[in-house]
């Protein structure tokens, strides 16, 4: 008989800095910063 | 899932669209969400807690709240007129131009930007409302006249006023909650490279080497943009 404890995972999603509107256009972007452009994918990721 | 929270807030509407998408996953795949607030979660970094379903102040100095909006900028419109600077704008509708940084402040601009920021604290104030209920104490606290005043407060205040649930590091009370045996994984962001970490701002796009000096000039424009927002909230 096997004795497997199940582990769960808890995801966790890094939200730090500034909360800055998109900018666009090329060059730098605002970033130690947090926009939804820049969190969405990962945040799927981490529903996923 | 766990949202991992150290930010003074920002645009209304970045936070709220971040808010919504983790509130739609979080129903849909019917996932619990926690948000732990590090050194800040305040104006739109509160709004960003909001959409757990627990937040948790990682230590008694966590500071929370925040829920109020502010607008603000530069204007010169006296400096302008000493060096023979004139603003040329041409618009249809009257409303076109408001709050030109090179004109006097106009008591209409004042009342129109006045009534935007009352309608924004207002979407915060439901979202907060919506989010937190019953949780918020209302026995002791008048909400718009106590709480939804701007004011930032450490975890155990906040946590009286019912904005957290409860002031500690979040992995011990998962464990806690879930079992010793709870594993996590994070969901890191890209960051940014060497220019980009020194002015405090990242590259998301290719630098364009041509343009350097322009770059640098607007990166460090970023940069005392981000230091201001920070600034009520840095103590060393």
């Amino acid at each position: 008989m096997f004795n497997r404890s199940i582990k769960s995972t808890v995801s966790v999603i890094p939200l730090k800095g500034a909360i800055a509107a998109s900018m666009g256009g090329g060059g730098f972007n605002q970033s130690k910063t947090l926009s939804f452009d820049g969190t969405e994918d990962r945040i799927a990721k981490a529903f996923n | 899932m766990v949202l991992d929270i150290n930010s003074p807030g920002g645009s209304p509407t970045q936070s709220a669209m971040i808010g919504d998408h983790i509130r739609y996953l979080a129903e849909k795949k019917g996932v619990p969400v926690y948000a732990s607030a590090q050194d800040v979660a305040a104006s739109g970094g509160y709004w960003l807690a909001c959409a757990a379903d627990e937040i948790y102040a990682a230590a008694p100095s966590s500071m929370v709240g925040s829920i109020g909006v502010i607008s603000g900028g530069l204007a010169y419109p006296k400096l302008a007129k000493k060096l023979g600077i004139e603003q040329r704008i041409h618009t249809a509708g009257k409303s076109k131009s408001r709050m030109s940084p090179f004109e006097e402040e106009k008591a209409e601009d004042v009342a129109w930007l006045r009534e935007h920021l009352e309608e924004t604290h207002n979407f915060f104030k439901s979202w907060v409302v919506e989010r937190r209920g019953v949780k918020l104490n209302i026995e002791e606290y008048d909400l718009d006249n106590d709480v939804f005043t701007g004011n930032v407060w450490h975890a155990p205040e906040a946590h009286k006023i019912g904005l957290i649930d409860a002031i500690g590091a979040y992995k011990p009370a998962l464990q806690k909650k879930f079992g010793d045996n709870v594993a996590f994984k994070t969901f890191e962001g890209k960051s940014g490279g060497l220019i980009s970490r020194f002015m405090g701002v990242s590259a998301a796009t290719q630098i364009d080497m041509d343009n350097v000096g322009e770059q640098i000039v607007q990166a460090t424009l970023l940069a005392a943009k981000n230091e201001q927002i920070w600034a009520p909230y840095t103590m060393r």
